[in-house]
């Protein structure tokens, strides 16, 4: 049974270790080096993701055997290094953007490593569908990524991160109603320390560049609902809603809506996490009905009694 | 004349070769998927049991009398035709927080080592669930062949127990429903 309070625990841990990491690296930054603040942030979300897992129980495996370890392990830490390198002025642009581009290429492909959807032999998609499916769903990622990286760069951007950690968590919980539990828990340490790191960095080294956990997010996102479709029991327009919501940060972005919010961030961070904020409750609306319909008969939980008011009243003739 | 002899010293040899004596070789049956089941069950709160059964099993295995050792077993279940008269949780049991079936579409086991036993035969092998292997050894019950219409059939029955925790099942769900799982193949084999 999910236990709400561990979570809360780890997922505060997460946040706490990834923004204090990141104000200590920025503080130290102003004296010793320009790249140190991205640096914090992403040493301060390692050691978030580190500390998160590690209060959840979760247990690391060589080689990796699931798609979710095969994620947490080598997607994400992929991810990590490619953003590590950003950080240094000298490593050229293109290479940083090709790389990214690789990695999300590959991601899907990595996740479905020796499953059945790669081995038509075995009860698997055709060759012709599976590819079909990587490139559809590579496609979604890169442009995902691509879009939210533009949008990071203007007013209020700090406001993509956070959208993005709701929808991870949103995400999480989604997946773990669909009944796949330690899927939608690895969302948690995911989302506080993307959270963490994330409006640590904005707040004490405005400007600084946020792409570490922008990248983070996108990846672990994709990750997650890509694991939580195929391998778990999320349905195909809940994972495709939720893997585009954060892009409804762009609304605040239209020509004519634009003017009436006179580039105040406050306003704009508003509107983009309200916007998010209502498709999540709609997905977790939906997914609360599956939920009661499918699993609850199987939990089959002791009728909590009504308070005294109440029984009373239903007492009466 | 020389060349007579020779003929029908091959030809004895021959004759003996194909005797039905030593045509003796190992008996080859399939896996009558029918009238054959692979059962489990597994407690539930420490209280009482769960039940569920996998509907698809493939198998072969072959029978040599003379040399008992050299008989082996083989059989394939299908994770996905997991059966516990619950949709919602076989549903549950396909996804990752139990079988995995689209990671590990199958439970495998093939033996290594096979010696007659009063009753049947001890058989050693590798049993292969979620992405691990482990060497497991029980006792299959029966062998005896009847022939029914045209069909040759041999029946074992078999119980064992295995710990979910030894093949990387999720720790976090070994809670509610136990660790160990009896495991119960009551299976046929056919030849023509």
């Amino acid at each position: 049974m999910p236990d709400g309070w561990l979570f809360l625990q780890a997922s505060l841990a997460s946040a706490a270790i990834s923004a204090a990491l990141v104000v200590a690296g920025a503080r130290v930054a102003r004296r010793v080096s320009f790249v140190g603040a991205e640096g914090s942030a992403l040493v301060g979300l390692v050691c978030g993701l580190i500390v998160g897992y590690a209060w959840l129980g979760f247990v690391w495996v060589w080689p990796p055997l699931n798609a979710l370890q095969r994620l947490l392990q080598l997607i994400l830490p992929a991810a990590l290094l490619i953003e590590a390198a950003a950080c240094w002025p000298a490593v050229p642009r293109r290479l940083i953007v090709g790389l990214r581009f690789a990695l999300a290429a590959v991601t899907g492909r990595v996740l479905w490593q020796g499953s059945v959807y790669l081995d038509p032999a075995r009860g698997g998609w055709s060759q012709a569908w599976a590819l079909g499916t990587l490139l559809g769903c590579g496609g979604l990622l890169i442009g995902s990524w691509w879009a939210l990286g533009r949008l990071l760069r203007r007013p209020a951007g700090t406001s993509v991160v956070a959208a993005l950690g709701m929808v991870l968590v949103g995400g999480g919980v989604a997946t773990m109603m669909a009944g796949y539990l330690k899927g939608g828990t690895a969302a948690l340490p995911l989302a506080a320390a993307v959270l963490g790191s994330g409006l640590a960095l904005s707040l004490v080294a405005r400007g600084r560049s946020l792409d570490g956990p922008l990248s983070c997010g996108v990846l672990g996102l994709f990750g997650l609902l890509f694991i939580g479709r195929f391998f778990g029991g999320l349905g195909t327009p809940a994972a495709l809603v939720l893997g585009l919501a954060p892009l409804l940060c762009w609304v605040s972005e239209l020509s004519w809506l634009r003017p009436a919010l006179k580039s105040r961030a406050g306003l704009i961070a508003a509107l983009r996490l309200l916007l998010v904020a209502l498709v999540l409750g709609a997905v977790l609306f939906q997914a609360k009905q599956a939920f009661d319909r499918d699993f609850r008969p199987l939990l089959r939980a002791v009728p909590v009694p009504p308070p005294p008011v109440a029984a009373a009243l239903l007492d009466r003739p | 004349m020389r060349r007579l002899s020779t003929l029908m010293l091959f030809t004895a040899v021959c004759l003996v070769a194909i005797s039905p004596l030593s045509l003796y070789a190992a008996d080859v049956y399939e896996y009558d998927g029918v009238h054959s089941s692979v059962s489990f069950k597994a407690r539930h709160l420490d209280i009482s049991w769960i039940h569920g059964r996998f509907n698809e099993v493939q198998g072969k295995f072959s029978l040599d009398r003379e040399d008992p050792t050299k008989s082996t077993f083989q059989l394939s279940i299908k994770v996905d035709s997991v059966d516990t008269a619950n949709k919602a949780r076989d549903e549950h049991l396909r996804q990752p927080d139990y079988f995995d079936a689209k990671q590990f579409p199958t439970i495998d086991f093939q033996s290594t080592s096979v010696k007659a036993v009063k009753g049947g035969y001890e058989v050693t092998g590798n049993l292969t669930m979620h992405g691990t292997t482990r060497e497991i050894t029980f006792v299959l019950l029966g062998g005896k062949e009847i022939q029914h219409r045209d069909t040759k059939r041999v029946g074992f029955s078999t119980e064992l127990s295995l710990k979910r925790s030894d093949y990387n099942f999720d720790k976090s769900a070994i809670g509610p429903i136990g660790d160990e799982a009896l495991i119960i193949i009551d299976c046929e084999g056919m030849r023509k």
